[in-house]
């Protein structure tokens, strides 16, 4: 995005050497092929396309309908309100999965600015290394994948919301449990179920 | 990201007396500050000491950590054991990060027959730096033997190790990510090939040596097995295509009946800018596997059938 913005005016006024303006010029996306004709040659594929296939191009917008709410929180809520999960007795190969419903106005956050000195963290208190072989946290989500029987995995994280409290699905192997403990609330579940969890005022 | 906009053209005359201007200001203005830049980020490590306290502290202010404000991507915080590791299994017993730290506790080693384990995974996440921030500084404390490479955006990876860091960064070009991937399995004399491709009529998408005049970081091919397993590698603008040596040779470096593995580093670059996603697909035998990591999006294994690959 900012490359192609270098061009104008300095270039012709410097006269520099010639591989500093070339370098400085704008570069075709594709190497070798100006950037024009490509975009030509996809306008002309889409428009041989039958029309069906052309309406339905830019489904993959659609597919993900939060992504303008993540936006929103991200820019515009600051309040930061803590949550710890405490996901117990994950057994060996399987995943835990926990999100936030994509309709709230919540996501989960390092806590932003300010000299907090937990922000986000993962770890685990029984185990002597975290039985997972990944794991993934991102605005709504939280995935995590075993590799062997691991009794106690903590998640430490921020709420970015305004909201009272938050509402999200669970989806844990049998005799898993999650449990979730704000400033005034806890709750416990079990299996695919969904949870609700005060966070109390600000 | 929440940002792009705000960094494009016509804004850069603007800000740069603004950042040289006041720069007393800024601090102050940290909650308010809607021009963010979310930059990903990708730390690999290697050869990390087990029982140790890892961390990385940046001292420029105007630059932080940050989980990013992105969902349903396979995209965010993530830790991954690296598939070259001991036995797959991870060494951390804790991580954690907030504006300015990032830390990780390795726990204790693995009850295993090894004496001495490669510990390696890679974790991602997002630096997120004020408009007219260009660099950043700090420090960070690791055993000596470890090497950690972090790729920002699709910048050529800067090496840390134990002691002061700093890196530079420019605003990354929108159109361009690196992807490593790693192919596992392979027999003597297969042929793989790696395809990729965007939806027809949405984009195009090319194989690439990185951004033009960028110092970008290329192609890199490695093995974990000492020699590069592979009679030929061929570059086209769509296909990735590589031979693996014949038996004979083979034999020499992995032993009758062992796979070869190798690695490879390259760039993917497309049009028009705001395409979302590319797919992947990898002509090979099915007992071949191929696993890619785009930019700082969690690894998934390429199917012979097209597979989604967000940018």
């Amino acid at each position: 995005m900012e490359t192609k913005a270098k061009n104008p005016g300095k270039d012709s006024s410097s006269g520099g050497p010639a591989l500093a303006a070339k370098a400085a010029a704008p570069v075709a996306a594709v190497p070798g092929v100006a950037e024009e004709a490509v975009v030509q040659t996809i306008a002309k594929e889409r428009s041989a396309l039958p029309p069906e296939a052309r309406q339905f191009l830019d489904a993959h917008l659609l597919a993900n309908r939060s992504r303008a709410l993540n936006e929103q929180c991200f820019t515009q809520v600051h309040t930061f309100k803590p949550l710890t999960l405490t996901f117990n007795a994950l057994r060996a190969h399987s995943k835990a999965f926990l999100t936030l419903r994509p309709e709230e106005l919540a996501i989960w956050s390092d806590g932003g600015k300010g000299n907090r000195l937990v922000g986000l963290a993962v770890s685990s208190r029984l185990d002597p290394v975290l039985y997972v072989s990944n794991f993934l946290i991102n605005a709504r989500e939280m995935y995590l994948q075993t590799y062997q029987d691991a009794q106690e995995i903590q998640i430490d994280l921020y709420v970015r919301t305004t909201q009272r409290g938050i509402k999200g699905n669970v989806d844990l192997p049998p005799g898993a449990s999650v449990t979730l403990r704000s400033t005034s609330d806890r709750s416990t579940v079990i299996g695919v179920s969904s949870f609700a969890i005060d966070l109390g005022e600000h | 990201m929440t940002t792009e906009s705000p960094l494009a053209g016509d804004n850069a005359p603007q800000t740069a007396p603004q950042a040289s201007g006041e720069p007393a200001r800024e601090p102050q203005d940290d909650d308010v500050q809607a021009s963010v830049t979310l930059i990903p980020v990708t730390l690999q490590f290697c050869n990390v000491a087990s029982n140790s306290n890892l961390s990385f502290t940046f001292t420029t202010a105007g630059a932080s950590w940050s989980l990013g404000a992105k969902s349903g991507d396979s995209i965010g915080f993530s830790y991954n054991v690296t598939p070259v590791s001991a036995n797959g299994q991870s060494c951390i017993q804790g991580i954690e990060f907030n504006n300015e730290v990032l830390t990780v506790r390795t726990g204790a080693p693995a009850q295993s027959g090894s004496d001495q384990p490669d510990n390696a995974f890679t974790v991602t996440l997002f630096l997120q730096v004020r408009e007219g921030v260009d660099y950043l500084q700090g420090y960070c404390t690791l055993n000596n033997e470890a090497v950690v490479r972090v790729t920002f955006g699709s910048l050529v990876p800067v090496q840390w190790r134990n002691g002061r860091i700093s890196a530079v960064l420019f605003a990354p070009r929108s159109n361009y990510r690196p992807i490593s991937f790693t192919v596992q399995g392979a027999r003597p004399g297969n042929r793989i090939e790696v395809v990729v491709s965007a939806k027809r009529g949405l984009g195009k998408v090319n194989w690439s040596l990185g951004p033009d005049f960028s110092e970008s970081n290329g192609i890199e091919l490695v093995s974990q097995q000492g020699l590069v397993p592979l009679t030929s590698m061929s570059f086209t603008d769509n296909v990735l295509t590589f031979v693996t040596t014949p038996a004979d040779d083979a034999s020499a470096s992995g032993g009758p009946g062992s796979t070869l593995q190798f690695s490879m580093n390259a760039y993917i670059t497309w049009a028009p800018d705001d395409l979302t996603y590319v797919y992947l697909r990898a002509n090979c035998n099915s007992d071949v596997s191929v696993l890619a990591q785009v930019s700082n999006r969690q690894p998934q294994s390429v199917s012979q059938a097209d597979t989604v690959f967000t940018l």
